[in-house]
């Protein structure tokens, strides 16, 4: 850990890093756009328009 | 010369330990000290001793094999009798089904540590074993004992106890807590638009980033915080001590349906594991729950329905639909017919599990629906058995700042006091099924001593307790601190390192592009490749 930390600290591989991470991202198709609060609240929108008028019947 | 193996899972223990070997231990003994998970962090003054974890006695393939029997009593600790399974059936809620985490995180810990205390017996095979009398650990040395010949037992007398306490919402910390995030609460409710016609009951914990103050300013929906009904209730002690009026009545029925549920056959032939009845080990759970869980579960489940009665919400968001109270909440929206969404907080892994159809805390899902961060978690899920129709795609609102605000690092650094030096974040993880979060932070604590020019920031997760991580950093030699409520996004942003070994805390701090150090305990056991990967 601690020659692995020295060489993270150094910058050594950073780029090399960078890539990979941007990569990795990519990889795991993480909506990384900064709009998921805007997509999850027109998901909200959209499900509550479903849902009518309540009576809160049980089963 | 006499060979000890020293079995401990608390505090206690460790001390009575301590006297023992002050008192009793000759020159020439040896002692090896197994810890129980939950005697992580406790730290024992035992010159001489090597101290070990069940990990230390346990292969890959034992472990995968573990799983498999996890995974069998999980789901099912309460099916065993069906004369039991229908006591603790209350207003069409599985009270069985709340505890399902705690449940969990008992058997993986317990399971692991028989097997890992059984090869300990074998490998280590010791003249004595010493342990505490009425503890957890003298409970499994109690059950493997037999099959695994143990010459000689000592038993530390324990004295009394832990007890439940009788308030847990009013303990003092929980009350300043509770006080502190109601008033947040209460300013934002302040702010509400008026004249909303339709409800929406949301249960985020802190987990969703904006999500609430955006859905609360820019739609027409009254957002009801199921928060801040928790904490109101929580911080009146008039509501408080309600549901303990009727307590004793309820303790009373449930340590009776625990009884019988002990004696019956499904019980006792189903609760073992390697050959060994662990019913007993089982007993300190099942007493927990009887006395503490499963009132307040009625409690709440009495006091969530008639919410959903008095408010009519046309929608339930949550953060997870794991946890008891937010179980309750989406299983009460099922049982009215009120359309529940449970949002991703975290990262969620492994393989592993993937014969066993279970993701803790995200599937099997509970909620309608469920909104992932991306194509790859929606994957996951499906190959879990959750129906593709049931989960949306739609990013972490968490994350979005990381990519909508400016950080400002040097700033920041000031803010914490630690000027120009390098700041490297070590993030724990109780969760984690391969590692001991406290052994992590020592063994980081004692790297970064050789960097004088960083300073260590330990970052606890939100449910861990903060007292032992402070103790190990007090007695490090290194420039260091703990802080748990902080801002982690600007703190990551902020960092020259992040060392994490099982933690979102990791993802988040790739998508800032902060070096990551993933700490592996031990590559062949924990499935790690090395490569940047879903830890």
């Amino acid at each position: 850990m601690s020659s692995c930390l020295a060489s993270v600290l150094q910058g050594k591989k950073l780029n090399e890093l960078k890539k990979e991470m941007r990569k990795f991202s990519l990889e795991r198709n993480i909506c990384g756009d900064g709009k998921a609060t805007e997509r999850v609240i027109k998901f909200i929108e959209n499900t509550a328009k479903k849902t009518g008028k309540i009576e809160l019947k049980t089963k | 010369m006499t060979k000890y193996l020293a079995v401990v899972s608390s505090k206690a223990e460790i001390t009575a330990l301590e006297e023992f070997a002050e008192q009793k231990l000759a020159k020439d003994d040896a002692i090896v000290l197994l810890s129980h998970p939950y005697a992580y962090g406790e730290q024992a003054r035992l010159p001489g001793s090597v101290l070990k974890t069940s990990f230390d006695y346990l292969n890959r393939e034992e472990l995968v094999e573990i799983e498999g029997e996890r995974f069998r009593l999980v789901p099912n600790w309460y099916k065993f009798d069906k004369e039991f399974e229908k006591s603790i059936l209350y207003k069409g809620i599985q009270l069985g089904e709340l505890p399902f985490g705690e449940v969990d995180v008992f058997f993986r810990e317990n399971l692991r540590f028989l097997r890992g205390l059984s090869n300990a017996i074998r490998k280590e095979n010791p003249d004595v074993v010493l342990t505490g009398k009425n503890s957890v650990a003298g409970s499994s040395v109690r059950a493997v004992a037999e099959k695994q010949q143990v010459k000689i037992i000592r038993y530390f007398e324990l004295g009394k106890q832990r007890t439940f306490p009788l308030f847990p919402n009013l303990t003092t910390r929980k009350v300043s807590e509770s006080k502190k995030k109601l008033s947040r609460i209460l300013s934002e409710l302040g702010r509400a638009k008026r004249g909303s016609k339709k409800t929406v009951f949301i249960a985020s914990r802190g987990y969703l980033g904006n999500l609430e103050q955006e859905l609360r300013e820019k739609t027409g929906f009254n957002v009801f915080p199921l928060e801040l009904f928790l904490l109101r209730q929580s911080i009146n002690p008039l509501v408080a001590v309600k549901p303990f009026l009727n307590k004793k009545k309820l303790q009373g029925l449930f340590a009776d349906a625990f009884n019988k549920y002990k004696q019956s056959t499904g019980f006792r032939e189903n609760m073992v594991f390697d050959g060994v009845f662990i019913g007993d080990l089982f007993e300190f759970k099942l007493q927990q729950f009887a006395l503490l869980n499963f009132p307040e579960f009625v409690s709440l489940v009495d006091r969530i329905d008639a919410l959903f009665q008095k408010k009519k919400p046309c929608l339930l968001v949550v953060w997870s639909d794991f946890v008891p109270f937010e179980k309750i909440c989406v299983l009460t929206a099922k049982k009215y017919r009120v359309p529940s969404i449970a949002i991703q907080h975290g990262i969620f892994p492994a393989p592993i599990y993937k014969k066993a159809g279970f993701i803790r805390a995200f599937a099997p899902l509970t909620a309608d629906k469920t909104a992932v961060w991306g194509r790859a978690f929606k994957k996951i899920l499906v190959d879990n058995g959750v129906e593709p129709g049931r989960i949306v795609v739609t990013g972490s609102p968490k994350l979005d700042s990381i990519y909508n605000r400016h950080f400002e690092p040097e700033k920041f650094k000031q803010q914490l006091g630690i000027g120009n030096k390098k700041l490297v974040v070590c993030a724990t993880q109780p969760a984690s099924s391969t590692n001991n979060p406290y052994q992590m932070v020592e063994q980081v604590l004692n790297v970064v001593e050789r960097f004088p020019e960083c300073f260590l920031v330990v970052k606890p997760h939100p449910v861990e307790r903060t007292e032992k991580y402070e103790q190990l950093v007090q007695r490090a030699n290194c420039n260091a601190l703990v802080l748990q409520k902080t801002d982690l996004h600007a703190l990551l942003n902020a960092a020259s390192a992040v060392i994490i070994h099982s933690s979102t805390v990791g993802f988040e701090a790739i998508l800032l592009e902060r070096p990551v150090i993933i700490l592996v305990r031990n590559q062949k056991r924990s499935g790690h490749t090395g490569k940047p990967r879903l830890f």
